[in-house]
């Protein structure tokens, strides 16, 4: 291990005094991590406003999850909120972040009223000029579900562009 | 039956602020340029609400399993190039890009995207789903 990762603070030592802080500090910083669980409740409400119309006939439908839930489940459920998040890199969310590009990979499909539990890392935080939004930053981070047996059940890179208010 | 270079059948949605304020709950996200047309226009952003980035990847999944019942996605790049907005009515379409076989299922590569009005691409994916061989 070297000097500079012993050194490194964690999610919760950077979020007591977020202020200023360099980019670099957050690379290869851990969620805090948590737990996700999967219910039929918050998955209806998916499959309805996104117009699916589910098969209630279809036992498929009452054993697995949409396959979005990895979205919120890895969000929700890393010991850190999307408002967490921003304002641990004191980010300003009237800024109006976007979400530029989400890879999900999946080993197996996500089950229904099942906790699973979610950790990760961010990956980088670096700052660009965009020739559309200005002056940005762009966030990249990991998350995955892991389930009881310790597997990896499925993953997701997130790569978040956060404009810059003009000084 | 799909081939490579077979057309996948298109999947539609109106997109609303009554879903728009469901999904700020389902992701426990409270930017205002999902919710508050005025956040959107104090920013410079237009004149109508955004949809969140994540229930634009469900429409294109919705779209994979209305080709695919039953399907596994098994990866999904998304590239998120424009906005959806408040009352847009989107479009999914796509394409089979590629056919293996793995061993009784198939797994299928395809380039999809998400768009409006025909001129404005919202999102690209490219998914890899896995089927039953019949």
């Amino acid at each position: 291990m070297t000097s500079l990762n012993k050194n490194k603070k964690t999610w919760k030592e950077l979020m007591s005094n977020p202020k200023g802080l360099p980019n670099q500090v957050f690379s290869n910083l851990s969620f805090p991590g948590g737990t996700f669980f999967i219910d039929s409740h918050t998955n209806n409400l998916i499959n309805t406003s996104t117009g699916m119309l589910v098969d209630n006939e279809s036992l498929t439908n009452f054993v697995y999850a949409h396959p979005i839930f990895l979205f919120n489940s890895t969000l929700r459920g890393s010991g850190a909120s999307i408002q967490d998040i921003f304002d641990l890199l004191d980010y300003d969310v009237n800024n109006g972040p976007m979400l530029g590009q989400c890879n999900m990979s999946f080993r197996s499909r996500l089950l229904l009223d099942k906790e699973y539990k979610v950790d990760g890392k961010i990956v980088s935080l670096i700052e660009k000029e965009s020739k559309k939004l200005g002056r940005i930053k762009v966030l990249d981070f990991k998350l995955a579900l892991i389930d009881e047996f310790k597997s990896k059940v499925a993953s997701v890179d997130y790569i978040w562009i956060l404009p810059l208010k003009e000084l | 039956m799909y081939s490579k270079g077979s057309p996948l059948k298109d999947w539609g949605f109106l997109v609303s602020q009554d879903s728009m304020d469901t999904w700020a709950k389902i992701l426990d996200d409270p930017n205002p340029i999902h919710l508050d047309v005025n956040a959107v226009k104090l920013l410079s952003m237009g004149n109508r609400t955004i949809n969140q980035g994540p229930a634009n990847i469900a429409y294109i999944i919705n779209m994979v399993e209305k080709n695919f019942p039953g399907s596994q996605i098994k990866k999904m790049n998304n590239k998120m190039t424009n906005s959806i907005l408040e009352g847009d009515l989107v479009k999914v379409s796509g394409q089979v890009l590629k056919i293996e076989n793995k061993e009784g299922e198939l797994l299928i590569s395809c380039s999809i995207k998400l768009t409006v009005d025909e001129e404005r691409v919202a999102v690209i994916s490219e998914v890899d789903v896995l089927v039953q061989n019949a």
